[in-house]
């Protein structure tokens, strides 16, 4: 029975152990998706082969493994390289444009189906 | 007409964003780190010893992060040698950090073209990551009070170079 008990305990243990690795390496996927590769712009650091965003991440890692949290991380990028580094901006002042100007081009569209449909009736 | 104009109206702004976010240069945007404490560094130099931010508190400082292979970085070597030999008596510290070259490289450039700064190592790349620094050359102008006054990318010139200077 001890035997069993022990060999449950060390299974919950490896599972766990291995769900947190996993789970704090998607967060660092995750989070490298958000920041922009300063070398290749358009990509973000999760995707560059560029030295300098593979030591981005390397650093984004480190932060992860400290414990810090998402807005934490987001905000050391900034603070160096600007809320350009952030490939989602914040939705305040003129960022609110791109949160905004879609919806408002669709519904804007979807009205001038209608109107269209309604006319040719 | 009227749809013409409309789609005119759409359009215009819509293609105008998009130029404007995908031609955007993170290194012609102004630097965050203007008028916040520089951030810290603990740096080997080139004979291994140790140079740290904070030991130069009290002393205005420049960073320049250059490579061998930047060729812009070769151009303004001669400016920088200069700028050392007029300004090292009045305490400015100036420091070329090495950004993605390696040690090796960085002797075989000194012997040709003489030396200018100390330079400092940054294998790793984190201070060249804690300054923002989105390529090279990129050189910061630091106050006596450890606050970042200016930051210039690309190739230095006297007037930006001097300039600078005289108000560190």
């Amino acid at each position: 029975m001890k035997k069993i008990i022990f060999f449950l305990t060390l299974a919950v243990v490896v599972a766990s152990c291995g769900k947190s690795s996993e789970d704090s390496q998607a967060r660092v996927q995750r989070l490298g998706r958000e920041i922009r590769c300063p070398v290749c712009r358009g990509v973000p650091i999760a995707d560059s082969p560029s030295t300098l965003a593979i030591q981005m991440m390397e650093v984004l890692r480190q932060q992860v493994a400290e414990g810090k949290s998402d807005e934490e991380v987001l905000k050391y990028f900034e603070e160096r390289y600007g809320e350009w580094a952030l490939l989602k901006p914040k939705p305040e002042g003129m960022n609110l444009a791109i949160w905004i100007l879609p919806a408002v081009f669709i519904l804007g569209g979807a009205g001038g189906i209608i109107i269209h449909l309604r006319k040719r009736r | 007409m009227k749809k013409s104009l409309i789609l005119i109206a759409v359009l215009v702004p819509t293609l105008a964003l998009l130029y404007f976010s995908l031609t955007r240069d993170p290194r012609t945007l102004p630097s965050a780190l203007v008028g916040k404490p520089a951030p810290r560094f603990d740096l080997q130099d080139m004979e291994g010893k140790k140079v740290s931010l904070a030991e130069l508190k009290g002393k205005p400082v420049v960073l320049n992060f250059w490579s061998t292979w930047c060729g812009p970085c070769v151009a303004e070597h001669r400016l920088i040698r200069e700028a050392v030999r007029g300004y090292e008596k009045s305490g400015v510290q100036f420091y070329s950090i090495l950004y993605e070259d390696t040690p090796e490289n960085a002797r075989v450039f000194v012997r040709e073209y003489g030396k200018a700064a100390p330079i400092l190592l940054d294998p790793d790349l984190k201070t060249a990551i804690d300054y923002g620094v989105a390529g090279v050359p990129e050189t910061f102008f630091i106050d006596r009070n450890g606050v970042v006054l200016y930051k210039h990318a690309g190739v230095l010139t006297p007037e930006v170079l001097f300039g600078r200077l005289r108000t560190l």
